[in-house]
């Protein structure tokens, strides 16, 4: 269980946020609100990329604030910039997985044709639409096994038919590994096509 | 507490910062001790040293003035007439002078406006007289024109292309004339670049000098530059040199300062995309054309004729006598040889000099020493740097016994600069793109950078490596204080060539230098470009 406690965070401009918030294994919790309360510092916060001022963040029990972003349970999606342009869409999954995967064909190609991308394996970012790009670190994510997965918008840029999809995908894998997945949406449909708790975050 | 940490680069590179503030640092204290050590300040001194001083100064100031008067009406006129030929041919032009070795250059400019240039012949074969001998300060202003106009006409023609495409679309909305145009929609956005421009250009024409010796025609037209290399290799008055040499570091320092201030850490750069030509009105008006097109014949003869004229006087019976030189092997074998070292080592510690930038901008340490020690390296020109090496070892070592050495690690220095802006800027885009990335995936250190930096980085590390091997086997300054009729480059040969008034062997050897230096210049970014595009596997 993802248990995010009394963490409270002041960013650099004097403004405040407080969580509290519990995600299960096996489950999805949708985060909704306005631009501003704080939606992607809370993903930041889980992925160490800002440090609360006071709180805890756990996994199953144990404290993991103490850890740098490479040693958290967490893998993440971010809105953009998830690829690296010079690397093919395979590369860039391959890159981002543990060495003992990398060689793993059948697994990746798995995760390319279940996000309905199968064939651009080979090519590079830039070739590529941005729905497809975002489905590339998708499927990275999925591939990398850890058991915290963050997504910030990520599935903003895919058309709506493509994103049900997806989400039937991330919601069957989220209850087979027993994940916990907490995304950013601005879209009220998603929450609703994943059946999923929401938390609606405000000022 | 960050998870954004310097890692082991960060202390590489202040050691190597350390090292080179400490080479620069012993150079200017070899220079005050020289020059404290004459016999005072005899008032024929300061005054020469005041006349050469300000005539630097009046011809710097005149060059950066006439390269702008030139290159603003071309930028303008060549984006009215913007299409992807003539932009193709003007990145093509305005990119030669960048590697053209300067005294390659001066054959040129020789070939058109000389005596027996083409100018000269157009003009007999019309009737009229033959042109004077193109020296003394016209040929210098030509000279700073033909190399330094290009320049700015790739700025502040990427600089129009960068004003938004609404503007274009308000002017030709609003049918805004020719001088409205420039006024309300292309002079706010040109005044921002204009300054750090006019102080870049400045800079490169103040510290000029092979242009300056084999065009300036006498002691009349010397500059700082010339002076401390007549007073070093001819007069051996090394108090005089330290005088001269200070007081060039001290200018330069200003300028550098004032750029620094004027255009923040970047340089006044091409910018990346730009936007498209809007139909504005009068540009079709025959006016508006009778003036683009006289204002292009301008810029053609004096940025591009000079370059026909090179390929036109090079190709020559003496090309193979030349050919058949064992001097012109050894000089090549020797200008080849430090150029590609100097290439390798300018671009490979400005590698670890911007790596460890990068590393810790992003963990929020400080930066400063590193960007000290290489602005130092842009007030410190080659020849203020050569003189404070000849002071400092002349009493432990044979100078001239360590000439290939001092060359090497002089030209080294001076394109450091230009291969640290160029890598530094791409590193800290990469930085701000792929750091959250790279450590959410647990990519990191030497996998990091050999994986995701070195071939994100492969076109920038291949153009600084080509520039500085470029700029290395174009320069004459350090070769003119330290060569000797042993130790010999392709520049320098060139240089007595064309001293020896052996005008057709000078325009074959810089034919040749100019082969050379662009096929050296090419062989670098297609092998960095090849080496990036290997698979990842």
């Amino acid at each position: 269980m993802l248990e995010i406690r009394s963490v409270n965070f002041t960013r650099p401009g004097g403004l405040s946020f407080s969580y509290d918030i519990t995600v299960a294994e096996g489950e999805i919790l949708a985060v909704q609100g306005p631009s501003g309360v704080g939606k992607t510092t809370l993903l930041d916060l889980i992925a160490g990329f800002g440090y609360p001022d006071s709180g805890s963040i756990s996994w199953n029990g144990s404290n993991f604030l103490a850890s740098p972003p490479w040693e958290r349970p967490v893998t993440t999606v971010f809105q953009s910039d998830n690829l690296f342009t010079h690397l093919t869409c395979l590369e860039n999954v391959r890159i981002g997985l543990p060495s003992s995967q990398r060689d793993d064909h059948a697994a990746i190609d798995a995760a390319f044709v279940r996000l309905g991308i199968d064939g651009l394996q080979n090519r590079l970012p830039d070739a590529v639409s941005g729905g497809q790009q975002q489905r590339v670190a998708l499927a990275r994510a999925l591939l990398r096994d850890k058991p915290v997965l963050l997504l910030d918008e990520s599935f903003s840029a895919l058309d709506w038919p493509t994103r049900q999809g997806c989400f039937d995908s991330l919601r069957e894998i989220t209850e087979a590994r027993r994940m916990a997945v907490l995304f950013v949406s601005h879209d009220e449909r998603d929450a609703a096509h994943l059946g999923c708790k929401s938390l609606q975050l405000t000022a | 507490m960050s998870w954004r940490r310097p890692g082991p680069v960060s202390g590489l590179g202040l050691g190597l910062a350390a090292g080179l503030l400490l080479l620069a640092l012993a150079s200017i204290g070899a220079l005050i001790g020289a020059a404290g050590s004459g016999y005072g300040t005899a008032s024929h001194t300061t005054g020469y040293i005041r006349h050469v001083a300000g005539f630097t100064f009046f011809q710097a100031s005149l060059s950066a003035l006439l390269s702008l008067a030139l290159a603003l009406p071309v930028a303008r006129a060549c984006w009215r007439r913007a299409s992807k030929w003539n932009a193709n041919l003007l990145i093509l032009f305005a990119f030669l002078p960048v590697v053209m070795p300067t005294t390659v250059a001066a054959t040129g400019l020789i070939g058109v406006w000389g005596q027996r240039g083409i100018m000269s012949q157009l003009l007999q074969s019309t009737g009229g007289p033959a042109l004077p001998p193109v020296y003394g300060l016209g040929a210098v202003l030509l000279a700073h024109v033909f190399f330094n106009a290009p320049l700015m006409l790739r700025v502040l023609s990427s600089t129009l292309g960068g004003i938004p495409q609404a503007q274009w679309r308000l002017a030709a909305q609003w049918g805004l004339s020719d001088l409205e145009r420039f006024a309300k929609i292309e002079w706010p956005t040109l005044k921002q670049v204009i300054p750090g421009l006019l102080a870049l250009v400045f800079l490169l024409c103040f510290t000029s000098f092979s242009l300056v010796l084999m065009l300036g025609g006498g002691p009349a037209v010397t500059t700082l530059e010339v002076s401390i290399y007549t007073a070093l290799r001819f007069d051996f008055d090394l108090p005089m040199a330290g005088k001269l040499a200070l007081l060039q570091l001290m200018i330069c320092a200003g300028v550098v300062i004032l750029l620094t201030m004027l255009t923040g850490r970047s340089w006044p750069g091409a910018a990346g995309k730009t936007g498209q030509t809007l139909p504005q009105r009068g540009d079709n008006a025959l006016s508006t054309r009778i003036t683009d097109g006289v204002i292009l014949a301008i810029f053609v003869c004096v940025t591009v004729l000079p370059l026909f004229a090179i390929l036109w006087r090079g190709i020559s019976p003496k090309l193979a006598a030349v050919l058949a030189w064992p001097a012109f092997w050894q000089a090549t074998f020797t200008s080849l040889s430090i150029a590609v070292l100097s290439g390798l080592l300018a671009t490979g510690i400005a590698l670890v000099l911007a790596s460890a930038r990068s590393r810790r901008a992003v963990a929020s340490l400080a930066v400063w020493p590193l960007d000290l020690a290489i602005s130092l390296y842009l007030a410190v020109s080659a020849i203020v740097l050569g003189t404070g090496m000849f002071i400092l070892l002349r009493t432990v070592a044979d100078v001239f016994l360590l000439a290939p050495l001092l060359v090497l690690l002089g030209n080294m220095l001076v394109s450091l600069p230009f291969a640290y802006r160029i890598l530094e800027g791409r590193l800290a885009s990469l930085a701000s793109t792929q750091d959250r990335l790279c450590a959410a995936l647990d990519i990191r250190g030497w996998r990091r950078f050999s994986l995701v930096t070195l071939p994100a980085l492969a076109p920038e590390i291949g153009y600084a490596a080509g520039l500085s091997s470029a700029l290395s086997l174009g320069d004459m300054t350090i070769v003119a204080l330290f060569g000797s009729q042993q130790f010999q480059t392709l520049p320098w040969l060139l240089y007595q060539t064309m001293a020896r008034y052996r005008a057709g062997e000078a325009a074959a050897l810089a034919l040749l230098l100019l082969c050379l230096t662009l096929l050296l210049f090419t062989l670098f970014v297609l092998s960095a470009k090849l080496a990036g595009r290997r698979n990842y596997a």
